[in-house]
């Protein structure tokens, strides 16, 4: 048995190095075709920006993917006039023909690929195809196929795309945001308002987030009826004191900095630090006697932020706290305020 | 039947042997048996010569070991061949499973690249680094970490009681002022005599504590970190600028991860720019190069099974990202642990499975850091030492994980394959082929077995090293040269011929003597000894 372990075993080692050069020279083989389509269809793709080029080659099944990738590269990073140019160029060499087959491949790189021409050039023919990636496993080709869905047609799009950000964790929220601003926030905010009150309580918070990017005003009515909510979750809360942007719910945010829990204790110093009034300095003077040292660590800097609050007058605030802790924290406070300053200072000068 | 009794002096060895017959004569007149006990009477009699029991025949006793010898021989040898059968299967099992794993990794990374670049997202991280002893490196360092291409991160610099001038040093480039932290000791650690932030970059501090070890600059600055997660940088890592974004995605797009590990590259032979990598190449020094097999065969792969199925202990360096707060709740890095980082993990595994919390320890499979590697054979003979003695530690402190009720993946698989193919492998790897040889050179077996049995064994290294290889080319084709790449395919083929076999042996001795170190310096019950470092 040992003899033919060894000899079994140094046969494939063999193997393994014909497998080693063949990758090798089949990588090398595709960048050379790679070359060679750039350098065939680059110039025939810019020129067809200025002028209808007559006599296209043929695209061939060599080409497709280098072609779509130098399409989509493009595509991407020119306006709208140039892109009506790209698009009439697609279907003078057949492209959507060829995305329709490439849609259907196993082959991750050539579906992503296929997705992203899709989108592109609003193929509608594609609707059905690109809905079922939609629920793809993989997170990569299923966001790529939102977004292609709302660049065909946006109206159709965004109650599916509402129920797939409800049901998946794994969407990249920046991913999301993008796909939003393609839509426009007149077409996302009802969706997304009615996505808010569809979801479970654990995603609200993330949807919350989500509209605050797209339209920041809108997320405030939602944010008085959390606020009113006694028994909200300490995220969505925390969440909600985070995108609050009007003075008008401050008494709410005055109660919350006597939360139970300490992170929305913090969340509301913030609050107050960014919205607060004069008069919440005694309010965030209590507060630097906080068992949590992040507690009084934003206390102390909502404080500094407060209107009309000036050096000596953190000074004088400082210098009657009894708490030690207190004032250490406004010591320190005090000190990165003042590396602030003098780090735009050096800036300016 | 009355008992005579005989007495003899115990330094006489009377004890073991037979009585004389001269002596016994006349005193068992009544065949009573005779009982021996001592008496100085018989001290001046002239010892017996020692001699076998009337019943005691050596040849046979020889024969019959000789049989059991001979019978146990094939045993041995399919134990053994078995054995190295099951380590090079386990990890060559291992690495295919995971270069699915990784292609998946990889494809999803890079479709999703064009979202991720944005920052906006990104979890503020803290880094953490020990000003070592080298003044130029310790700046540059420090300058190589502000330029990172990172959203939001602070620089803590620990100033472990070093060398003097590397403070100064750091002081005067960074313009670095004295600072009134509130500080707060969540983890216990030495006294910190004073913090100091720069005021030309915000987010960078230096710590000036007392000396403590690496453990003890670790909690202490943890205890000063902002943000809620932190990395270790070492004095000698050398990241790419993206390196830290792409360990952060991994806790954006998972919020239970508590803990993401990259493994660490061989950056003898690589070229830099301006403190981050610029270029891959390949060391000229055999030993560095041996490295680089011995991470890709054991490593780089096999990781990224054991993270899908949370199961992941760390066996060598590891450039890390940690969820902060778990680590505080851990207890932070243990001051008593040869590597604190191996340990640190294993812990985390171990408390977070007790609490039944529902948490991941991530593996980052993209080449994102490197470090030099041991060039000389003494310095890569310290350092097979100290790694299996530092894993044997950690994996002893925490083994209440092994097969543990509500152990899980990593108390049922991954804790036991850690100690099967890496704690115990020098020893049954050294035992094998030693064992092998003494049969051959007894005549227990024929030289035929004996270089089948190393043809088998070194034949099953080998392709376990050129598949790790190959893999490699087939994801994240570390060695884009064809020539570098033919080298190391070459490596792969001389690294099963003498330095497997002298690694597994210094791990061994290493073992041996560290154990006696470790032990007398626990019964000089000093507790802030520092053992990190070892003598050969």
């Amino acid at each position: 048995m040992a003899f033919w372990t060894g000899a079994t075993v140094l046969g494939l080692t063999g193997a393994l190095l014909l497998w080693f050069i063949f990758l090798r020279l089949w990588l090398l083989a595709r960048q050379k075709q790679r070359n060679r389509t750039l350098q065939r269809w680059r110039p025939l793709l810019m020129s067809s920006l200025y002028q209808q080029p007559e006599g296209l080659p043929p695209l061939s099944r060599f080409d497709l993917p280098h072609m779509f990738e130098l399409w989509n590269h493009l595509y991407d990073s020119l306006d709208d006039e140039a892109r009506n140019s790209l698009s009439w160029m697609a279907g003078q060499v057949h492209m959507p023909a060829a995305v329709s087959r490439m849609l259907r491949r196993k082959d991750f790189y050539a579906c992503h690929l296929a997705i992203r021409t899709a989108g592109n050039l609003r193929l509608a023919s594609a609707w059905d195809a690109l809905r079922e990636l939609l629920a793809s496993g993989s997170p990569a080709l299923s966001i790529a196929a939102a977004r292609a869905l709302t660049q065909i047609d946006t109206l159709r799009a965004m109650p599916l795309l509402m129920h797939s950000l409800i049901g998946r964790t794994d969407w990249h929220p920046g991913a999301v945001t993008e796909i939003f601003h393609i839509a426009g926030a007149g077409q996302v905010v009802p969706n997304l308002l009615q996505a808010i009150l569809d979801a479970p309580v654990d995603k609200t918070w993330q949807l919350i987030r989500q509209l605050a990017e797209i339209a920041p005003d809108e997320t405030q009515l939602i944010v008085s009826s959390v606020f009113t909510r006694p028994d909200a979750d300490v995220k969505l809360l925390n969440t909600c004191l985070d995108v609050l942007n009007t003075p008008e719910e401050l008494e709410k945010v005055r109660l919350l900095t006597r939360h139970d829990n300490w992170h929305v204790r913090v969340h509301a110093a913030k609050a107050l630090g960014r919205l607060g009034a004069r008069e919440d300095g005694a309010l965030l003077e209590n507060m630097l006697g906080d068992g949590q040292w992040w507690v009084r660590y934003r206390a102390a800097q909502a404080l500094s932020r407060l209107p009309g609050m000036n050096t000596g007058e953190l000074l004088h605030i400082k210098d009657t706290q009894t708490d030690r802790d207190a004032r250490d924290m406004l010591h320190q406070v005090m000190a990165e305020q003042a590396l602030r300053e003098s780090d735009l200072a050096a800036q300016h000068g | 039947m009355a008992e005579q009794i005989l007495r003899i002096d115990s330094a006489l060895g009377h004890s073991a042997g037979p009585v004389p017959a001269d002596l016994a004569e006349g005193l068992a007149s009544d065949n009573a048996p005779l009982v021996l006990q001592h008496d100085s009477v018989f001290a001046s009699l002239p010892p017996p010569p020692p001699a076998p029991g009337p019943d005691f025949n050596w040849g046979v006793a020889l024969d019959s070991f000789q049989g059991t010898l001979t019978d146990a021989v094939p045993l041995l040898q399919w134990f053994f061949l078995l054995y190295f059968i099951a380590l090079n299967g386990g990890y060559l099992l291992l690495n295919l499973a995971s270069l699915f794993m990784i292609r998946t990794y990889l494809r999803e990374q890079d479709a999703a690249s064009p979202y991720l670049n944005s920052g906006k997202h990104e979890i503020p991280i803290s880094i953490i680094m020990i000003a070592g002893n080298d003044v130029a490196a310790a700046v540059a360092r420090v300058h190589a970490m502000l330029q990172l291409d990172y959203s939001e991160f602070e620089v803590i610099i620990v100033n472990d009681g070093s060398y003097e001038p590397v403070l100064k040093a750091l002081v005067r480039e960074f313009s670095l002022a004295p600072f009134p932290e509130a500080y707060r000791e969540r983890l216990p650690g030495k006294h910190v005599k004073a913090v100091h932030a720069s005021t030309l970059y915000p987010g960078l501090r230096l710590l000036d504590k007392e000396s403590g070890g690496r453990a003890d600059a670790l909690n202490v600055a943890l205890n000063c970190a902002r943000y809620p997660l932190f990395c270790i940088m070492d004095h000698d890592f050398i990241l790419q600028r993206d390196s830290l974004s792409k360990m952060g995605r991994v806790f954006q797009n998972k919020p239970t991860v508590v803990a993401a590990c990259a493994s660490v590259g061989v950056a003898n032979g690589c070229t830099l720019h301006g403190g981050y990598m610029a270029g891959i190449g390949l060391p000229r020094a055999w030993p560095a190069l041996f490295q680089i097999i011995e991470d890709l065969r054991n490593v780089r792969f096999a990781r990224m099974f054991w993270s899908r199925l949370n199961a992941m202990l760390i066996t060598t360096r590891v450039f890390g990202v940690f969820h902060k707060e778990t680590v505080i709740a851990a207890g932070g890095f243990r001051t008593d642990a040869l590597n604190e980082d191996m340990e640190l993990v294993a812990r985390i595994h171990r408390l977070l499975r007790r609490e039944n919390k529902h948490y991941h320890i991530a593996y980052v499979p993209d080449a994102l850091c490197w470090a030099d590697a041991a060039e000389n054979w003494k310095l890569l003979k310290l350092q097979c030492m100290n790694r299996q003695v530092s894993l044997a530690q950690a994996l002893e402190m925490n083994r209440q994980l092994l097969l543990g009720r509500g152990g899980g993946a990593v108390g049922w698989l991954g804790f036991p394959f850690i100690f099967l193919f890496e704690v115990m492998v020098p020893w049954l790897e050294v035992l094998g082929y030693l064992i092998m040889t003494l049969l051959w050179l007894s005549g227990l077996i024929s030289f035929q077995a004996l270089w089948t049995f190393l043809l088998a064994v070194i034949g099953l290294g080998v392709m376990h090293s050129t598949s790790a290889l190959l893999m490699d080319e087939m994801t994240l084709r570390t060695n884009r040269k064809l020539s570098h790449a033919l080298k190391l395919f070459a490596v792969a083929l001389l690294e099963n011929l003498g330095y497997r076999q002298l690694t597994a042996f210094w791990r061994v001795i290493g073992t041996v003597r560290m154990r006696g170190q470790v032990r007398c310096a626990n019964s000089l019950s000093a507790p802030d000894s520092n053992t990190r470092q070892i003598t050969a």
